[in-house]
């Protein structure tokens, strides 16, 4: 029965050494968003809408640029039909970003306005996507809580706030501050997005439990 | 005589299931799943670090061009040692078919070869030659993964039948006569260095994304000879940690070998061998149709 003990030792190397090797990994997320916003509240106390820029990352905006370069032969023309194009492919998932107040979620229009700009940084470009959305019904938000959060559902791409000077108030005189509240994913899914292949029917969701969260209290 | 056979390796089956409970078991822990964290993580740093790498070249190339190689290289080796699906394939192949030390290294450095030489091919006739746009190499490389993946299910799919087809053969001959079929043997060795540089080649078909990368970057900045000398220098990195890899492997099935030459009957250890190659393509055929599916749904939904 000598055999019986070894084929435990053969299992076990043999064990080891298809774990090293047999995890199968595009590891997500694959492009990066830098974010700023600003929220805005007017003079009468009701919140009007936000402006967020999404600043890019470097490998992502060099492709893109050097894309929309070859496509139009024209920076100005490239980067507007590029932000066109951004703008009606986030359309369906309401622009990537969640607005509620006091637990209520508010419908975002069309952004008001809409740009890509260039950017040249240590001599290649940044694209950086602006927009600004106006609700089409302003909420009177005097002691409610308004939470903004704003991430892609696949976790494909990566949006995050560097700091928090990067959330602000435009709040036109009433005492309002903005908290940005960063995400805690558990262990288990950190490892569930960065080491394991998924399907976007697994990984639909996975964003959300990533995504920063900007609340304000007035 | 299906009975037969049936009855004949159901204590084998049973331990096959075990072992792959085992396998799976083991891959859920939570220790090795920090361990792939750090490596992702770190492989991350490692993207970045290369697209910068690559930017400083295009400044001043005679003093970072070394560098980059340097860079690319350890890329590699690290890049290797981390998750991927050719490793995976490597090491059931291997596990599955022994081959002897030179032939694990080989399968290891023309996969590296071939995944290096995809990436290069693809950049340089799609953006360089044919004008493509740039995010739609990406689209364009999927589309050679997926080819690599059909081509592992063909392959893995041809070395199930094959086996299945030997294990029935030598439960036939076990009943006439008593003598082991060794001329098959010899056959299934001839057959095997290039049924090892056809999985090698569907590996490679699948190109690095490190390497995609440096030569993009390197692409877009004018100074794309640097790129493929950076990829080179990446796939020899790939091949270094591979290799090491497909010879634990190598010692690994050597060592399975070694434990069934207890069993005094020399047929019963061959219906083992075959066994083990059946169950080792069956586990090549489920990978690649997990990464088939999983493959189109590699996108950008913002751009």
């Amino acid at each position: 029965m000598n055999y019986k003990k070894r084929y435990k030792t053969m299992a076990a190397a043999l064990g080891t050494v298809f774990l090293l090797c047999s995890s199968v990994s595009f590891s997500h997320p694959h492009n990066w968003i830098d974010l700023r916003t600003q929220i805005n509240i007017d003079e009468q106390g009701y919140l009007t809408g936000f402006s967020q820029h999404w600043r890019f990352d470097q490998f992502f905006s060099m492709i893109s640029y050097a894309d929309l370069m070859n496509e139009y032969n024209d920076e100005s023309i490239g980067l507007a039909s590029t932000a066109m194009k951004m703008v009606a492919n986030v359309a369906p998932d309401t622009y990537l970003s969640e607005l509620r107040v006091a637990g209520e979620v508010m419908p975002l229009p069309v952004p008001k306005r809409y740009t890509l700009e260039s950017v040249q940084v240590n001599g290649s470009p940044i694209l950086v996507l602006k927009m600004n959305f106006v609700l089409k019904e302003p909420k009177l938000v005097k002691g409610k809580k308004i939470t903004l959060q704003t991430f892609e559902p696949t976790y494909f791409v990566a949006m995050n706030y560097p700091s928090q000077e990067d959330v602000h108030v435009e709040s036109s005189g009433h005492n309002c501050t903005a908290q940005l509240i960063r995400a805690t994913p558990s262990e288990e899914l950190i490892d569930y997005a960065t080491s394991l292949d998924r399907n976007v029917r697994e990984t639909q969701g996975l964003g959300d439990d990533f995504a920063e969260r900007v609340t304000i209290q007035c | 005589m299906l009975s037969a056979i049936v009855r004949r390796l159901k204590i084998r089956w049973l331990l096959f299931i075990a072992l792959g409970m085992g396998f799976i078991g083991l891959y859920n822990s939570s220790l090795w799943s920090k361990l792939v964290h750090y490596i992702a993580s770190t492989q991350l740093e490692f993207h970045k670090l290369l697209n910068e790498q690559v930017m400083q070249v295009a400044q001043q190339p005679e003093v970072y061009g070394f560098s980059l190689m340097a860079i690319s290289f350890v890329y590699g080796v690290f890049h290797a040692l981390g998750p991927g699906h050719g490793k995976a394939v490597i090491v059931s192949y291997l596990a599955s078919n022994p081959q002897s030390r030179l032939g694990s290294c080989l399968l290891a450095f023309a996969a590296a070869m071939f995944q290096a030489l995809t990436a290069i091919l693809l950049v340089t006739s799609l953006s360089l030659i044919l004008k493509y746009k740039y995010a739609d190499i990406a689209v364009s490389a999927s589309n050679f993964s997926l080819m690599g993946y059909g081509l592992l299910l063909a392959l893995g799919g041809f070395i199930a039948i094959r086996s299945i087809v030997q294990l029935y053969t030598s439960e036939n001959t076990h009943t006439h006569s008593g003598s082991c079929c060794s001329s098959a043997n010899v056959k299934v060795q001839e057959k095997s260095l290039s049924q090892l540089l056809m999985v090698a080649f569907a590996i490679g078909l699948r190109p690095c994304s490190g390497a995609l990368i440096i030569l993009v970057t390197s692409s877009l900045l004018g100074i794309y000879h640097y790129g493929v000398m950076g990829t080179l220098a990446m796939s020899l990195g790939t091949a270094l940690s591979t290799c090491i890899i497909a010879l634990a492997s190598q010692y690994a099935t050597a060592f399975l070998n070694k434990t069934l030459t207890l069993y005094s009957d020399h047929k019963q250890q061959k219906r083992y061998g075959l066994c083990i190659q059946l169950a080792g393509s069956i586990f090549i055929m489920l990978l690649a149709w997990a990464l088939i599916d999983v493959n189109n749904t590699l996108a950008n939904p913002i751009l």
